[in-house]
């Protein structure tokens, strides 16, 4: 049926939740899905600080000083590195001019020039050991997201 | 009379492939049965007496529901959804058929595909650096190496980055939308640029998985962009 063959067809950068990878279908789970309201919801201790803690950010001192940190490490007057990023923001700004990000936005457009430097090693840690997604490796003073009840696997 | 774990609502009456499952709660396979009430059936199994939720529950609940939605449209329930016994939950299939039917005449077709969006935080705050508010900040800073001026600074450069962030979101949801039958942004919040629930046709779902990969290589290392799915139409649902 056409249902399999799309299911085989799955391209790789796609990641099927079959593969074991809980984690990206998490909230899914746990958020979504219908709810029928007469029924009992089982009340689920574990899972619901788990969601809870997954969106928590921290706006402490600690995170501004991490941020004040690692803006101070950038050399403002060498590299490109963040062109990438700043093409793809600026090109929304062409799109919509008319929108309340124009300004914002041609700032950062007409700065891209000056360059600058992608940091490295913001944190103590060596950052030079391959372009891991931010989400593995959050810095210290944020919380990390935890894997659904792992540790309680038994 | 036991209480029953409720998976999903299906329109077919025998939905295959359920008896080598593992149930929610524990039994290796053969629990899983169907209540069917008319043209809306549930796919149930036997309600553990003390459900935690541990991860092989999560993963039982999400194959059962694979393999539904391999079989054609699939209603999933959330995880944890227990009718208190079969009476009940038959009850409310009949008050909801018509709901139901509407809904996976809707969703026939379709699959739900998952886009998170993770920009690098050091290019974030590189690009940060450029807006004329973080300059003069990083400036006020180097003059004045005060604890406070510091944690000022990060504040601008926090800003900034949420900015940006958020901008990136936009300009991908821009950019997908219009591949989507229908768009439902998750919860943003942390590290995520972007974090939406795309319904698309499954005749479209290779169009879609390449306008993810183009992004992907166009944005590549400077943001993390992960496709999960195709899954059971979780966000699609309604409630």
């Amino acid at each position: 049926m056409t249902a399999m063959t799309a299911m085989t067809q799955q391209p790789s950068l796609s990641r099927s939740p079959r593969s074991g990878s809980l984690y990206d279908v998490l909230e899914l789970i746990l958020d979504k899905g219908l709810v029928i309201d007469v029924y009992v919801r089982v009340s689920l201790v574990g899972i619901e600080l788990l969601t809870i803690d997954a969106r928590i950010v921290v706006a402490s001192v600690d995170t501004y000083l991490h941020f004040a940190e690692a803006v101070n490490r950038l050399d403002l007057t060498q590299n490109k590195d963040s062109k990438t990023l700043d093409e793809f923001i600026g090109g929304l700004s062409e799109q919509g001019a008319r929108g309340k990000t124009r300004g914002a936005v041609s700032g950062v457009t007409g700065a891209i020039s000056d360059g600058v430097q992608r940091l490295r090693g913001h944190n103590d840690d060596d950052e030079d050991n391959g372009r891991q997604p931010a989400r593995r490796r959050p810095p210290a003073d944020r919380p990390r997201r935890r894997r659904p009840a792992e540790d309680d696997e038994g | 009379m036991p209480a029953l774990y409720v998976y999903g609502i299906v329109d077919v009456g025998e939905p295959a492939g359920l008896a080598d499952l593992p149930a929610v709660g524990g039994a290796p396979a053969g629990d899983i049965r169907t209540v069917s009430a008319g043209p809306v059936t549930a796919v149930v199994s036997p309600a553990p007496a003390d459900l935690r939720g541990k991860r092989r529950d999560l993963l039982a609940h999400q194959r059962v529901l694979d393999a539904l939605a391999e079989q054609g449209a699939v209603l999933p329930m959330r995880f944890g959804v227990v009718a208190p016994d079969e009476p009940t939950l038959l009850a409310s299939l009949r008050t909801e058929t018509d709901r139901y039917r509407a809904l996976l005449h809707e969703l026939a077709g379709q699959v739900e595909l998952n886009v998170k969006a993770v920009p690098d935080e050091q290019q974030l705050i590189a690009s940060a650096a450029n807006e004329p508010a973080v300059r003069t900040a990083i400036a006020a800073a180097r003059r004045d190496g005060s604890q406070q001026r510091q944690v000022q600074l990060g504040q601008v450069v926090a800003e900034a980055v949420g900015r940006r962030r958020q901008l990136c979101g936009t300009q991908l949801l821009n950019e997908l939308r219009p591949l989507a039958s229908r768009t439902s942004t998750l919860g943003a919040g942390d590290q995520y640029a972007l974090n939406a629930a795309f319904l698309v046709p499954r005749s479209a779902l290779a169009e879609f998985t390449e306008a993810v990969q183009r992004l992907r290589d166009q944005l590549s290392p400077a943001v993390d962009l992960v496709l999960t799915g195709p899954l059971p139409p979780y966000s699609f649902v309604g409630n």
